[in-house]
């Protein structure tokens, strides 16, 4: 299960609007505008506070606060911004939205299920609450049938939106309807391919769906999977074991390697890595073996 | 002045120069299961322990968690906001406070390790000038017991290497068997102390100076005086100030062949 904070490193769907606007507010800032553009949010902090200082009963300013304080990792002070702007009379779709990210990042998801629902209340055409809600149904309620409803609801209102469409195919195939998952993932990646964003979950899912039936398809798209996001240690797993099938043991040793590496605390990489070195006849398997173990005991629940 | 005197006022400072293990982040920090952790049910409510969360000082953290506490009495943070409350007492060196909030955290969470390793050595070390001496080292014991227990079955966040844990483990491992070894001491059973306070400077890679402080006057107290002058000197050298005071007094002691704490 992934931690609360891994929502937040999950982009919002390709619809959404930058933060430049919290909705009606009075004498938005373009300086500041600029500054979260570009991604600035230490400096989005500081002037965003000398302006509340300057006007205590604009909201604006505290919006901005508690925008740049969300995207600095310090969620307490994101809240109290945002509950100061909301006390201020601000109301709108995208201040409830980033008030319910920084609740979500203190593990509050009571609160935060409330601040997207009203999100979505005041802006009904935008998809980006239900991804949020979608995201937070499967990696902390492990609820796969009622993310899947939110990720529809979000498809509904962007039917071109990439990450909705691999969550809701993920789920599809939690659920054990492959053929509804493979559907998705072809559709995500279809769109993925046209904007060249280096997303490839869609690729890692189809890789999982094809490695019993067409493994040499499941390799294409690990590979696809792994050249987007070589960061993304599961993209890793997924090669090693395409690699597995054809026997490439020294490729799939390579990059089960390169999973442990980037994702220690991972069971099912390090077990890979594990059996492979067994397969080699590689004297590391017993200590990796050893680490599997103490991941296992450490990390995973029961 | 008894040997269990002695230590004993020599542990109240020692406490106030511990001070709390950890930055306490109750309820907030990456956790193992978030989905099982401590809602608010309301706006409000989690701002009132936003309040607590962020307080500036111990006298306001104590203040806030009473108005949190008064005016959401069924809060699932409740448990949260008396661990804050009781690394505020500590703070303030508020003993009976301490008991107090800890007691309700523990009533909260039983297991919480911030809790049982904040309560124990402050047991143990402040028990011998109060009249609940024996309860008190009792509950130390148990304390430091049930930490040790904890820390060998926990489940660690993924955000938390195995390195960092290892050095994690080992600190609150070697603050149990610090509290193990004060206790034993206390109760004058001086191998046991020895031995647990061996345990503890071993643990952790630069032992502090109160550590071999301690082990010294358990050493001098079981009557190994060559061994106690060496632990003595160590802390003396580690200090820091008071700790080295305390330890060259003793030193002089020893050597004009006094058994100080006999």
């Amino acid at each position: 299960m992934l931690s609360a904070a891994a929502v937040l490193a999950q982009s919002p769907p390709e619809n959404s609007p930058l933060p430049d606007s919290p909705g009606k507010v009075a004498n938005p800032s373009v300086s500041i505008s600029d500054l979260a553009r570009s991604g600035r949010w230490k400096e989005v902090a500081a002037l965003a506070d000398r302006n509340h200082r300057q006007n205590p009963s604009d909201p604006t300013a505290l919006y901005w606060l508690g925008i740049s304080h969300l995207k600095l990792h310090e969620p307490v002070a994101s809240v109290q911004a945002f509950r100061a702007a909301e006390k201020l009379g601000l109301n709108s779709a995208l201040s409830h939205e980033g008030l319910g990210l920084a609740y979500y990042d203190l593990n509050q998801f009571f609160l935060f299920e409330e601040q997207m629902k009203k999100a979505a209340a005041l802006d009904p055409r935008d998809s980006t609450p239900y991804f949020y809600l979608g995201l937070y149904r499967w990696t902390i309620r492990s609820d796969a049938a009622g993310a899947l409803q939110f990720f529809d609801t979000a498809l509904e209102r962007h039917p071109d939106d990439w990450k909705s469409l691999y969550q809701a195919g993920n789920c599809l195939e939690q659920l054990g309807k492959l053929p509804e998952a493979r559907d998705r993932y072809t559709k995500a990646i279809t769109l993925v391919e046209k904007s060249n964003d280096p997303f490839g979950w869609p690729y890692q899912g189809m890789a999982r769906l094809l490695l019993d039936e067409k493994p040499e398809a499941a390799l294409d798209f690990a590979k696809k999977a792994v050249s987007l996001q070589p960061d993304e240690y599961s993209n890793h797993v997924i090669l090693a074991k395409a690699y597995e099938r054809f026997g490439k043991i020294p490729e799939a040793i390579k990059e089960a390697e390169t999973a442990t590496a980037q994702n220690p605390s991972d069971s099912t990489a390090r077990y890979a890595l594990y059996k492979l070195y067994r397969e080699a006849g590689d004297p590391r398997a017993a200590q990796t073996l050893k680490a599997f173990q103490e991941v296992k005991t450490l990390y995973d629940r029961d | 002045m008894t040997a269990t005197n002695c230590l004993g006022l020599v542990l109240v400072f020692c406490a106030a120069l511990a001070g709390m293990s950890a930055r306490l982040e109750a309820q907030f920090g990456p956790l193992v299961t978030p989905g099982q952790a401590a809602q608010a049910r309301s706006q409000d409510e989690l701002d009132w322990y936003l309040e607590i969360v962020s307080a500036t000082g111990p006298t306001a953290a104590v203040q806030k968690v009473k108005i949190f506490v008064a005016a959401f009495p069924k809060s699932e943070l409740l448990g949260a906001a008396y661990q804050y409350q009781l690394q505020a007492f500590e703070q303030l060196n508020d003993f009976d406070g301490m008991l107090a909030a800890g007691g309700k955290a523990l009533a909260a969470d039983p297991d919480s390790l911030n809790t049982l390793l904040a309560l124990a050595p402050a047991m143990a070390n402040r028990a011998s000038a109060r009249p609940d001496r024996v309860q008190l080292l009792s509950q130390a014991e148990s304390y430091a017991r049930r930490a040790l227990d904890g820390i060998d079955q926990i489940k660690i966040p993924r955000e938390l290497s195995i390195e960092q844990w290892n050095i994690r483990k080992h600190e609150m491992q070697s603050d149990a068997h610090g509290v193990l070894g004060v206790v034993a001491f206390q109760r004058s059973q001086f191998q046991p102390a020895i031995r647990e306070l061996e345990m503890a400077i071993s643990l952790v890679p630069r032992p502090q100076g109160v550590q071999f402080l301690r082990l010294g006057l358990a050493l001098a107290a079981a009557g190994k005086k060559d061994d106690a002058e060496q632990r003595l000197r160590r802390a003396a050298e580690l200090g820091p100030e008071p700790v080295r005071n305390v330890a060259l007094d003793q030193l002089k002691k020893l050597s004009e062949g006094q058994r100080t704490l006999r």
